[in-house]
């Protein structure tokens, strides 16, 4: 049994159909082909396949796609590469083996949109739920900081 | 060996600061020992302590294993540094599985928790504080030490560590205990690593902090959990891994090279050593060792009762 819901996906909209059980996760994934969305735990605690939903960060893995029906979905791929965060991110080397980094780009995106100047307990607050096994936390850090000047500097991006 | 040569930088570090300690107070260099944040006559220094075999023992004999045979071209240099508040030097010492304890004087005197996470020293009268030591415009006490051995597999069984390059590191750690609740925060570690010639310095830095993040891990809080042969805590849920609130306050990275020397891989380095270095600044700060890692903050109350229970008459 699928459903169909419709998404404006990374600014796009998008219909499909899902099973009525499926998880956000996997509909982006492997039905809207978005492979940046990736499943880790599966029980919302690393923070691997996070995305925008409604411009607020989720773990997809556990939301039902059905409840994202009508609501807007982003994910890294909907980001040009010169997207600020995406720059910041490779300018500053904040990854490793590079897992977790889709989803921290987007926690970064919100975490910015609240506080575009964060203090280190706001980055820590916003991106705790975002494991790096490779510890890239530093440069994470100095990505954020990166990224908050450099949408400091750009007037086109609200 | 790095163990040694964090050995020998403690020892030489120990000797200058008494050197300095002793002039101060016009006395003989070997009247006079080191105590929490001070150097002391020696006969005010308080009674060492300690249990022979604690985690850092054990850790450090993890590192020693993993170390072995330099290339023997190759420098095993190390280097290690520390505030007068810091809390312990990391060591992969090979004089634990040797002799089965480390000498006091390095273990418990070298370097030194602050005083709020020790056990209350009455400073003596006849002492200097080690921030008088160190002249004003000095960041950190730093001090290098040198090991050297022959190299490559042993000529009579033919055994050692099949490694093309040896991999040598050392660690230090800063911790804070709170004696109410046994948490343990990691304030500062530095890492040093021999990496013979760097060839993506960000790169190695990198990985060098994410051993360090990953060791803090394991000597802190990761623990897989046996409950009849069946693994219980086999998600992230049940099995903690550090977030970036987790990641030391301060971490700082030396990359050793030397003119010459090979490429050597940096893979996991600088992990092993951490949590002995975490492991030694808990001893340290407590004046105890709790005996099994992670050094979750039940284990550390349970190690003090035990000590507290030993201690009464």
């Amino acid at each position: 049994v699928t459903l169909p819901i419709r998404l404006r996906l990374n600014g796009q909209p998008r219909e499909v159909e899902v099973g009525p059980t499926e998880t956000l996760q996997s509909v982006l994934r492997w039905r809207c082909g978005l492979p940046s969305v990736r499943q880790s735990c599966g029980i919302g605690v690393c923070g691997a396949c996070t995305v925008l939903l409604d411009s607020a960060p989720v773990s997809s893995c556990l939301l039902l796609a059905p409840l994202a029906d009508g609501r807007s979905v982003e994910t890294v791929e909907g980001l040009g590469p010169d997207d600020p965060v995406v720059e910041a991110f490779v300018a500053q080397h904040a990854f490793q083996c590079s897992y977790c980094t889709p989803a921290l780009v987007m926690a970064t995106r919100a975490l910015l949109s609240a506080h575009p100047d964060p203090t280190d307990e706001q980055i820590e607050a916003h991106l705790s739920g975002n494991l790096c096994r490779c510890g890239s936390y530093y440069a994470i850090r100095a990505a954020v900081r990166d990224a908050s000047d450099r949408l400091g500097r750009r007037t086109d991006l609200a | 060996m790095m163990g040694n040569a964090v050995l020998a930088a403690a020892a030489n570090l120990r000797a200058d600061l008494l050197t300095r300690a002793a002039a101060r107070l016009g006395a003989d260099p070997s009247s006079v020992t080191l105590v929490p944040g001070a150097v002391a006559l020696a006969s005010r220094g308080p009674s060492e302590g300690g249990a022979a075999d604690g985690p850092a023992g054990r850790a450090a004999r993890r590192a020693d294993e993993a170390a072995g045979p330099d290339d023997s071209t190759e420098g095993a240099e190390g280097e290690t540094g520390g505030s007068d508040e810091a809390g312990a030097g990391g060591l992969p010492v090979s004089e634990p599985s040797r002799r089965g304890r480390v000498p006091e004087d390095h273990r418990r005197d070298d370097t030194r928790a602050g005083p709020t996470t020790g056990p209350e020293q009455q400073a003596p009268t006849d002492s200097i504080s080690l921030s008088d030591l160190v002249p004003d415009d000095a960041e950190e006490l730093s001090a290098e030490g040198e090991f050297r051995n022959a190299g490559g597999l042993d000529p009579d069984t033919g055994q050692g560590v099949a490694s093309s390059q040896w991999n040598q590191s050392a660690v230090a750690a800063q911790v804070v205990v709170d004696p109410q609740t046994g948490k343990v925060e990691v304030e500062h570690v530095h890492a040093a690593v021999y990496a013979g010639r760097v060839v993506n310095p960000a790169a190695a830095r990198l990985q060098t902090e994410g051993n360090v993040v990953m060791g803090v891990g394991s000597a802190l809080f990761e623990e897989v959990v046996f409950e009849e042969g069946q693994v219980v805590n086999a998600n992230l849920s049940d099995y903690p891994v550090p977030s970036l609130a987790d990641a030391p306050a301060r971490l700082t990275v030396t990359l050793l090279e030397r003119p010459g020397a090979q490429v050597h891989g940096l893979g996991e380095t600088a992990l092993p050593p951490t949590p002995a270095a975490v492991g030694n600044a808990v001893a340290a700060a407590l004046g105890l060792e709790p005996n099994r890692l992670p050094l979750t903050p039940e284990r550390i109350l349970a190690a003090a009762e035990v000590a507290a229970t030993r201690g009464a008459p």
